[in-house]
C-alpha cells in the first residue's frame, strides 16, 4: 500500500543557500510519527516544503501524499487535499477572537468540523471564545493553533514544534490532545520536536535528521536506549 | 455572521474615547482653542462658515472614498498603489461618457461607471500587481506610477485635456435653505452615497465571513493560506471594491466639479495623507481622517478671514493656504502619534 505521505529525495533550500540534501521519510495512515533533529538541522524547512509554502523552494526530489505529488501546489491547495499545518511559533491571528480563528479554517475546509466539536476537545478554548488571540498564554495559543487545524478535519496533521516554551503541565495536556487527535479522531500525524521526552512520550516512531538529511529512523525503544544515538544527533 | 464582534457605534466610541483619553494637557489645549476659534468665526460669518463646513465634509468623504481603497490594497497585499488616483480619475471619465456624450441619464453612470472601473481595476490586479506583491515596496511604487501614467495618457488620447463636466438631473440640482446660508442639494446627495458606501465597506470587512477571511489574510497572510484560503482570488476581489469605491467618488466629484486629466494625481495624494493620518491599516481612520483633513482644509480660510476681520491684521488672511493645510495636519499628527490617529487597534492591523 502506498503510504500516506511520502517524502523522497526531497531537496530545498533558500536564497542563502540549500538546507535539504535529499530527505526520505515515510508515513503511514494512523500513525503518529515524530521528526527530530538539532537546531538549524532542517526540520521547518521540511515542513514547509511539504505544506507549500512559498519558502524554502524545492530543488528536487518528491513529496506524494497518499501517491499524488503535492509539488507545485499552493500552500492552500495543500490544504484543501487534507493536509493541515500548524507552523512553528503557533501563528494565531493575534486580533481575531478564538472563535474567529477557528473560524478562518472551517470556512475554507471542505468538510469542517463544527464549532462546538472542535471545542468540545479544547475545555479551554469553549471558556474564551470572544478572547483575541494576543491576550492568550503561549499554550492556550499553542492549543488554539491546533484547535485551528484540527477544525479541517484534515487527514495528515503537521505539527512543528507543538510543545516549545510551554511549561511541563501544558506540555502534558498538549500530547494529550496529540493523541486523541490520532487516536480518537483518526488523523495522522507527523511533528517535529526537540525534546526526546515529549517524542518518546506521544509518537511510535521517529526520524532523526541531521544537517539535511534523515540519518536515522527508529523506534521508541531504541531511542530510549541508545544512548549513544542521541548524544550524536541530538547533544542528549 | 459574528455575535461577538462589538458594534460599530461601541468600537468607535471605544477607539475615541482612547484617544482623548491619552491626549496630554498641550492637546487639550489645543483642541479648545480650535473649537473657540471655530465658534468665534461661526459668529462672525454664519453663512460661509455653514457653506464652508459642507464643502469640507464634501470634499472630505471623496477623500475618504479613495483613502479606503488605498488602505484596503496596502494593509493586505502591501502595496503602495499609487494609479488608484488614476481609478478615480476613470470613474469621472466614464461618468462623462455615459451623460455628457452619449446623452444618458446620470443615474445610469452612477452604476455603470464604479463599476466599469472595477473591471479596470480587475486587469490591473491580474496583469500588474499580483506579480509584485511579494517585491520590494519600490517595485510596486514605480509599477503603479507607470500604470498611472498609461491610464492618464490613454484619457487624453481619448477625451483629450481640456476640461469637462456634464449636468445632473433636474431632482439634484438646486438647493436646500438653511436660513444662513443655501446647500447644494448634489451636496447632500454626495454625502449621502458615500457614507452609505463607506458603510457598506466597514459592513462587509467587519460582519461577514469574507471580511474575516481578509482580515486574517491582513494579520498573516501565509498562515492564511496555510488554512485552505484561495489568498490571491480575495487580493482580486479586494482590488476590484477599492477601484468601484474610488471610482463612484470620482463620478461623484465630477458631477459637481467637473473633470479633468490632473485630478488623479491630486486626490491619490491627499488620500495618502488620509491615510498616514488615519493610521495605516485602520479604515476607521481613514474615514476619520478624511473628515478631518477635508475641514481643515475648508475652515481654516473662514477662521483666517475671520480673525483678520475681527483683529484688522490683514496678514492673518494668507491667500492660498489651503493647499497646504492637509500637509500641516499630517505633520503636526505624525509628530504627537508617529503610527496615526488610529493605527493602533485599527480593524484592518
Ligand atoms: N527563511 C530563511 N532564509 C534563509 N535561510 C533559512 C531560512 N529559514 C531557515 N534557514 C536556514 O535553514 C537551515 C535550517 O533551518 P530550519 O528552520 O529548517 O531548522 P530547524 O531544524 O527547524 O531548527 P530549529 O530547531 O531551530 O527550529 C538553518 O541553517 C537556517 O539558518
Ligand atoms: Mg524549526
Amino acid at each position: 500500500m502506498t503510504p500516506l505521505l511520502d517524502v523522497d529525495g526531497l531537496e530545498a533550500g533558500y536564497e542563502t543557500g540549500q538546507v535539504l540534501f535529499g530527505v526520505d521519510l515515510r508515513v503511514d495512515r494512523g500513525e503518529l510519527v515524530s521528526l527530530l533533529g538539532r537546531n538549524g538541522a532542517g526540520k521547518s524547512t521540511t515542513m514547509r516544503a511539504i505544506a507549500g509554502a512559498k519558502t524554502p523552494r524545492v530543488l528536487g526530489g518528491d513529496v506524494r501524499f497518499d501517491g499524488d505529488s503535492l509539488l507545485g501546489s499552493p500552500a492552500y491547495d495543500v490544504a484543501g487535499r487534507g493536509i493541515s499545518f500548524v507552523p512553528e511559533g503557533r501563528r494565531c491571528f493575534p486580533r481575531l477572537s478564538v472563535e474567529e480563528n477557528v473560524r478562518v479554517s472551517i470556512n475554507h475546509a471542505e468538510n469542517p468540523m463544527a464549532m462546538e466539536a472542535v471545542l468540545d476537545h479544547f475545555p479551554e478554548l469553549a471558556e474564551m471564545r470572544a478572547k483575541h488571540a494576543r491576550n492568550m498564554s503561549g499554550g492556550e495559543q499553542q492549543m488554539l493553533a491546533i484547535a485551528r487545524a484540527l477544525a479541517t478535519n484534515p487527514r495528515l496533521m503537521l505539527l512543528d514544534e507543538p510543545f516549545e516554551g510551554l511549561a511541563p503541565y501544558i506540555v502534558r495536556r498538549i500530547e494529550d490532545i496529540v493523541e486523541d487527535i490520532n487516536e480518537q479522531q483518526d488523523i495522522t500525524v507527523l511533528f517535529v520536536e526537540q525534546n526526546v521526552a515529549a517524542a518518546l512520550a506521544v509518537a511510535d516512531r521517529h526520524y532523526i535528521l541531521d544537517e539535511g538529511r534523515i540519518v536515522e529512523e527508529v523506534t521508541s525503544r531504541r531511542l530510549r536506549e541508545d544512548e549513544t544515538l542521541r548524544q550524536r544527533y541530538l547533544g542528549v | 455572521m459574528n455575535g461577538n464582534d462589538p458594534s460599530f457605534a461601541r468600537e468607535a466610541t471605544d477607539a475615541v474615547r482612547g484617544r482623548l483619553g491619552s491626549l496630554t494637557p498641550a492637546a487639550w489645549a489645543l483642541l479648545v482653542i480650535s473649537l473657540a476659534v471655530l465658534a468665534f468665526a461661526f459668529a462672525v460669518r454664519p453663512g460661509l462658515f455653514v457653506d464652508n463646513a459642507i464643502g469640507g465634509l464634501v470634499y472630505g468623504m471623496i477623500l475618504v472614498m479613495i483613502a479606503l481603497g488605498l488602505s484596503l490594497i496596502l494593509g493586505l497585499m502591501g502595496v503602495v498603489n499609487f494609479a488608484h488616483g488614476a481609478l478615480f480619475m476613470l470613474g469621472a471619465y466614464f461618468a462623462y461618457q455615459v451623460v455628457g456624450a452619449m446623452g444618458l441619464s446620470f443615474w445610469a453612470a452612477l452604476v455603470v461607471a464604479p463599476v466599469a472601473v472595477g473591471a479596470v481595476g480587475l486587469a490591473m490586479e491580474v496583469t500588474v500587481l499580483r506579480r509584485i506583491y511579494d517585491q520590494d515596496p519600490i517595485i510596486g511604487l514605480l509599477a503603479t506610477f507607470g500604470l498611472t501614467l498609461m491610464v492618464q495618457e490613454a484619457v487624453r488620447a481619448v477625451w483629450g485635456a481640456a476640461p469637462l463636466g456634464f449636468d445632473v438631473p433636474r431632482a439634484l440640482q438646486g438647493g436646500t435653505d438653511l436660513g444662513v446660508t443655501t446647500v447644494g442639494t448634489f451636496r447632500i446627495f454626495t454625502v449621502l452615497v458615500a457614507t452609505v458606501a463607506v458603510v457598506a465597506v466597514y459592513l462587509l470587512i467587519s460582519r461577514t465571513d469574507f471580511g474575516l477571511t481578509v482580515r486574517a489574510g491582513v494579520q498573516d497572510d501565509e498562515m492564511t493560506e496555510f488554512l485552505g484560503v484561495d489568498l490571491p482570488l480575495r487580493f482580486t476581489a479586494m482590488f476590484c471594491l477599492g477601484a468601484a469605491i474610488a471610482g463612484l467618488g470620482g463620478v461623484l466629484r465630477a458631477a459637481e466639479s467637473g473633470l479633468g486629466t490632473g485630478m488623479g494625481q491630486t486626490f491619490v495624494i491627499l488620500a495618502f495623507v488620509v491615510v498616514v493620518v488615519g493610521g495605516v491599516g485602520s479604515l476607521f481612520g481613514s474615514v476619520v481622517s478624511g473628515i478631518l483633513i477635508g475641514e481643515a482644509t475648508f475652515m481654516t480660510p473662514v477662521v483666517l478671514t475671520a480673525l483678520s476681520a475681527a483683529t484688522g491684521v490683514a496678514a492673518f488672511d494668507v491667500s492660498g493656504i489651503q493647499g497646504l493645510v492637509p500637509y500641516l495636519v499630517m505633520i503636526t499628527v505624525l509628530l504627537v502619534r508617529p503610527r496615526g490617529l488610529f493605527g493602533e487597534e485599527g480593524l484592518m492591523e
